[in-house]
């Protein structure tokens, strides 16, 4: 890599002491890094350690009043809506590991399979994804009216099947919000895959051929063992996604129909925002976080076992 | 169409695989399948064109895609009746006034980590790997928390300062501009540095110049990021006046609002996320497909 020559160069630097030459050139440095530092520090890791302090707090408004201890935590896991909301998120993301996790890659694979048409295939996948969230929320919750003028009641209405309820029926009401999600996110995610598409060599698709693999074959066992590895990375990726969910519900169903589409994350919106309970909303999200680092840690050792795997 | 296939260098599928029969008819099936996703991409923006132009009757009652009356006049009332010019022109101050705080200070700081590598460098990388491991999302509440004291503590109403600052801390932005500097090949550089040249003469005739595709990219997703921004702005500016244009697009939705108006304001809001994204495609495009895969 190239950055490995100036590194050589300056550990052996650091074994001298540093000339005056070079503490101008570290201060320099130092500077230029100083107005994104301190955007970091303000806007991220003061947050954090905000949150964990606000969330042994009990509150007033936004100021802090009696020091709780895990007081917080036990009005969240004691809160029934919590359990509900915790629910929800196992289903969000579970739905959308079923019309989500593969989509993007069918995507990328076919559209490496087009001629003509390809550019307008990416095109017409990635669109969604540029548009802004509120709006391409509202035109979808548009769509799935349960009315009459539900736009997708009305194309249903044309071939005679009866109006039906989407984001008003409790037992769908997360599947169309996922499928309104995976509209919205499935592109972007294909792109990456395209990408990672085309580093495998050709070569190995020839040979494969001349053996007289079929394009199935070929696509098994060339093609999927060189993306398993970006796949895990996504796969853990839409798991920590999803379950953050915020928008979609409060956009499309404000968490309803009685909180059937509630969120984890919605709901510590509500605890801060409708509810003004400052400390509960931040000990909600704790428990966010930590779900979300053990996924994190799950996924790391997971890695571990399979390149150890691999190796044998 | 077949015969294109002649050209094709890449994927799995070659001109050799279309003299069977079953390969040829998995391709057809390839093209309808991705058509057919296609219109489900595109068919909501498609149909929000046409809707703008539609009265309540007609969105209630027709079934036809295209408007019986194209209603600009309407179209105008409506801008004029939510004051989208003014939400256009805050939407606007605060999308470029991120583009500049993040090209400027994300840039640098990848400019530092990657050519400069001060002490730290090492510790300091890998923090922002971790940093972009932890959800920011849980914290925002603190982070009005403390917007809202500074705030009060300056006298400030409604102010951009959080949104535009907030991007000079893009953790994912730093990473694309060190490793897009990574790439430029460290001879320039250590040519430079022999013939004697400062780092801010490195910076200014050898690494800037060179930087216009990683700049480009940069600022065209803040300015869409930024756009798109709803949380923050909608706390920090909601009933105040200078709403932008993701603010006052989620005060139409809610009780008692119109129809026509919501789905003319959610046009009003997409159209410049689409020409920038029209204007720019190769560019955006071309990232996607290139970032974050090699280390």
């Amino acid at each position: 890599m190239a950055g490995k020559k100036e590194n050589t160069v300056a550990k052996a630097d650091r074994h001298h002491k540093m000339s005056g030459e070079q503490r101008k050139r570290e201060l320099v440095a130092w500077l230029l890094m100083l107005p994104s530092l301190v955007c970091f520090v303000f806007f991220i890791i003061l947050p954090i350690l905000g949150t964990l302090k606000m969330s042994f707090y009990s509150t007033k408004g936004m100021k802090l009043v009696n020091f709780l201890g895990f007081g917080n935590y036990k009005v969240v896991f004691e809160y029934p809506l919590f359990w509900q909301a915790a629910k929800n998120s196992v289903y969000y993301v579970f739905w959308s590991l079923i019309f989500g996790l593969f989509l993007p890659l069918i995507i990328a694979a076919l559209c490496a399979e087009t001629t003509k048409g390809r550019s307008f295939f990416r095109i017409a996948a990635r669109l969604p994804g540029i548009l802004p969230a509120i709006a391409s929320l509202l035109i979808l919750t548009y769509f799935l009216r349960s009315d009459g003028q539900g736009v997708l009641n009305i194309l249903f209405g044309k071939i005679g099947l009866g109006p039906f309820k989407y984001l008003t029926n409790p037992k769908v009401v997360i599947i169309w919000i996922v499928l309104s999600m995976t509209w919205k996110g499935a592109g972007g995610t294909a792109l990456l895959y395209m990408a990672a598409l085309t580093e495998v060599p050709q070569e190995l698709y020839e040979a494969a051929a001349l053996d007289g693999a079929s394009p199935w074959q070929r696509f098994r066992y060339i093609t999927w063992p060189a993306i398993k590895g970006q796949f895990n990375l996504l796969f853990i990726l839409q798991i920590i996604g999803v379950f953050q969910v915020l928008y979609e519900p409060m956009v499309m169903t404000n968490g309803g129909p009685n909180n059937a589409s509630l969120s984890m994350m919605l709901l510590m919106y509500f605890f801060a925002f409708r509810d003004n309970r400052y400390g509960v909303a931040c000990a909600m999200g704790v428990v966010i976080s930590l779900f979300l680092i053990a996924f994190s840690i799950i996924r790391a050792l997971v890695e571990r076992r399979m390149t150890e795997k691999e190796r044998e | 169409m077949f015969e294109s296939y002649k050209e094709k260098s890449d994927g799995i599928i070659h001109y050799y695989d279309l003299k069977r029969r079953s390969n040829r008819a998995a391709v057809v099936l390839i093209y309808i399948f991705m058509i057919l996703l296609s219109i489900i991409f595109l068919y909501p923006i498609f149909w929000l064109c046409f809707a703008i132009f539609k009265d309540a009757k007609e969105l209630k009652s027709t079934t036809r895609l295209l408007p019986y009356e194209w209603r600009f006049d309407q179209l105008r009332r409506s801008w004029k009746q939510l004051q989208f010019g003014k939400a256009y022109f805050y939407s606007f101050y605060s999308a470029i006034g991120a583009v500049i705080v993040s090209v400027l200070f994300n840039g640098m700081f990848g400019y530092v980590l990657s050519v400069m590598r001060p002490r730290g460098t090492k510790i300091i990388w890998g923090f922002l790997m971790g940093i972009m491991l932890v959800p920011a999302t849980c914290n925002f509440v603190v982070l009005y928390r403390y917007v809202v004291t500074i705030n009060n503590a300056f006298g400030l109403k409604a102010s951009f300062w959080p949104m535009i600052l907030g991007s000079g801390a893009s953790a994912f932005n730093v990473m694309m501009f060190k490793t897009f500097f990574d790439r430029i090949p460290r001879d320039y550089i250590d040519a430079a540095r022999i013939d004697g040249a400062s780092h801010i003469q490195i910076f200014f005739r050898i690494i800037v110049p060179l930087s216009k595709p990683i700049i480009t990219v940069v600022a065209i997703n803040t300015f869409i990021g930024e756009w798109s921004n709803f949380l923050m702005p909608y706390l920090l500016l909601g009933n105040s006046g200078k709403e932008t244009v993701m603010v006052k697009l989620y005060e139409q939705t809610g009780q008692g609002s119109v129809v026509t108006t919501q789905l003319r304001a959610a046009m009003f809001a997409i159209i410049v996320p689409i020409v920038v994204f029209c204007i720019f495609q190769k560019q955006i495009m071309d990232n996607d497909s290139s970032a974050g895969l090699k280390g």
